[in-house]
């Protein structure tokens, strides 16, 4: 290797001074030039060379490292930025650090304005006591979620918020602030409050009716109940909640057939069923039952109500007493009258007729003189049941009064009516009654009435079937009569003209 | 000889001690690229072993600072079990102190000035 001489030396001290000039100027690209003397300058030189390698690498590091932190603040800020809670962050001395959007539009504080203060400084934590609280989680506490209410500062109106508090960690596993998401829930709240304010007007509804209520699921258990389904079982509420539904049924089986048509056709109307007491009392009920969904459709369950008919049995059985005579059993007077005036709109409507038979038994007080009056009774229900078993599905046989009897036949002319009525006078003529062991003969005679050919009303009618009647008596009894044909007898006048 | 490699910038082989020799030739200017010629020439020789490194330097004129961090890292060190790296000039003993400072290299390393005294601490390593 040559010797460097003395201007050399010179020169490449200089070029060394100006790579260090160039260094100490900021320019870490310096780099000097290496001659191949060996000397203690080619040494250094090589060292400030390595050393810019290294301060242009590190400073090309850090500028990347830099790059990426700046690019995840700004993601970081993006998110924050576009998140629809409030997020706030304090510091350990609860100075504010970070401060988003939606917290300016919840609270109307602007970012730059906010950053810096303390959370004591901010009306919202102050008020609420969130300052004190987040302090307090500094200090160990629990930090749990949190809702609470506020009024915002020219807001006429209470809002509620939800706040849940994060600890923000430091690089040695301490506690440098803390993050706060703070969600308005004030919709959420007033629509829970709806629907508590909604429920609580079903249930009033519910516990109004006097019907008992339940709602079965979908494996037959009852889910709920009102107090008058309480009542009408004698079984507590909590009790009656999660048994089988059908248990309280005298028939289950049935019960559940009612059950199943229900989520078979979506409903089931007035299937009789009895309900059965804890006290062993039984009551008929008519159960009504509509499936109910879920939000997306499934079927839920089964709301069932049992009303009780005890009251309308009851008045049916009544209703059904006050339209019989108490001997025979037939449709008494009264219904006898409110049959003919249906049958009569009937036949009107549809422009149809009606015959009307009116059967009298020929001497019957002759039969009460001899055989005495229960006899006469006996002779009453005897033929009541003849002209039963003699008169069609549609006929309705009634009782006028006495020995008296009328057959109402809907879609009858007279000349069906006529053989009818000549069938049941042979038929009674023939038939022997047992009075309390003698057989004993009767005849009867009937008149026969047509509407509207013969009649123009309800009262025509009958007055026609009567003087038809009347006809047969004076014919000489055990006949049938027929109103225009009674003219002939003396009575052969025209229903409008009795009327009149 | 069968077992000595030559890539750009030095000769490589390995003695009958077990000590493979890396010796620079005269103003090497050592890239990254040639370091990873040198260590692939290397890794012919020594049968998947870590076999101890003597690396003559002395006449090396510059190891650029990719060079320097390939052969400071585990990829390098896991190819030998120590190395000695001889140093001579000013600037090869910059860059040799430079690299053990800087680079801090994963292997048992040091500088040495005598060839002897290199081979002798490098026996300590041999298998």
């Amino acid at each position: 290797m040559s010797q460097a001489s003395p201007s050399g030396d010179d020169a490449r001290l200089t070029a060394l001074l100006d790579v260090i000039l160039k260094f100490a100027a900021g320019d870490l690209k310096a780099r000097g030039v290496l001659s191949d003397d060996s000397s203690a300058v080619d040494g250094v030189m090589a060292g400030i060379n390595i050393l810019g390698e290294e301060l242009e690498a590190y400073a090309a590091e850090t500028r990347r490292i830099n790059d990426a932190l700046q690019q995840a603040l700004d993601y970081a800020r993006t998110l924050i930025e576009s998140s629809p809670h409030g997020i706030l962050a304090v510091d350990r001395d609860l100075r504010i650090t970070e401060w988003n959007r939606a917290m300016t539009q919840m609270f109307g504080l602007a970012r730059q304005e906010a950053i810096g203060c303390s959370l004591d400084e901010i009306p919202f934590a102050r008020e609420t006591g969130e300052a004190e609280r987040v302090r307090a989680g500094f200090d160990g506490a629990s930090l749990q979620p949190r809702e609470i209410a506020y009024r915002i500062p020219g807001s006429d109106k209470q809002s509620f918020f939800e706040i849940v508090m994060a600890p923000l960690p430091n690089h040695t596993s301490g506690i440098q602030g803390a993050v706060l998401r703070v969600g308005d829930i004030t919709e959420r709240k007033r629509a829970a409050e709806q629907l508590r304010l909604a429920s609580l007007y079903a249930r009033s509804l519910i516990e109004a009716s006097l019907d008992p209520l339940v709602t079965i699921s979908v494996d037959g258990k009852i889910m709920d109940v009102n107090d008058a389904a309480v009542e009408a079982t004698g079984v507590p509420r909590e009790r009656l909640i999660g048994s089988d539904f059908s248990g309280y049924f005298t028939d289950p089986e049935k019960a559940h057939i009612g059950y199943r048509e229900a989520f078979t056709t979506g409903g089931v109307r007035n299937f009789p069923l009895t309900m059965m007491h804890a006290s062993g009392k039984l009551t008929e009920v008519l159960y009504n039952a509509s499936v109910y969904h879920t939000e997306t459709g499934e079927v839920a369950g089964v709301l069932a109500a049992a009303r009780d008919i005890t009251e309308r049995r009851r008045a049916e059985q009544a209703e059904e007493l006050a339209s019989r005579d108490s001997l025979t059993g037939l449709y008494n007077h009264r219904t006898f009258y409110a049959l003919l005036e249906d049958e009569t709109v009937r036949a009107l409507r549809f422009n149809r007729p009606l015959s009307l038979l009116m059967l009298d038994i020929d001497h019957f007080k002759a039969v009460n003189d001899t055989y005495g009056h229960q006899a006469g009774d006996a002779i009453l229900n005897g033929l009541s049941d003849l002209l039963m078993r003699q008169a069609r599905a549609v006929d309705r046989v009634c009782r006028y009064g006495g020995e008296e009897f009328t057959l109402v036949l809907p879609e009858t002319d007279a000349d069906v009516a006529i053989p009818m009525a000549e069938r049941l006078r042979a038929e009674v003529e023939r038939h022997r009654f047992d009075i309390g062991g003698r057989s004993v003969g009767i005849t009867v005679s009937i008149g026969v009435a047509t509407y509207p050919q013969q009649a123009s009303s309800l009262e025509d009618v009958v007055k026609a079937a009567d003087l038809a009647l009347y006809a047969a008596k004076q014919g000489g009894r055990n006949r049938v009569s027929r109103y225009a044909a009674a003219g002939a007898g003396g009575t052969d006048r025209p229903a409008h003209r009795l009327s009149a | 000889m069968e077992n000595e490699q030559t890539s750009r910038v030095a000769s490589i082989w390995v003695g009958d001690d077990g000590i493979a020799r890396i010796i620079h030739v005269p103003g090497a200017e050592v890239t990254l690229e040639d370091a990873r010629e040198t260590m692939a020439a290397y890794k012919k020789l020594n049968n998947g072993k870590r076999l101890p490194l003597f690396i003559d330097t002395k006449t090396m004129k510059s190891l650029s600072r990719d060079a320097r961090h390939f052969y400071a890292s585990d990829e390098a060190a896991a190819c030998a079990s120590a190395a000695a790296i001889i140093v001579g000039t000013p600037v090869s003993r910059v860059l040799g102190n430079f690299y053990l400072g800087l680079s801090n290299p994963h292997l048992p390393t040091r500088l040495f000035s005598e060839e002897g005294e290199a081979l002798a601490w490098l026996q300590g390593f041999a298998a």
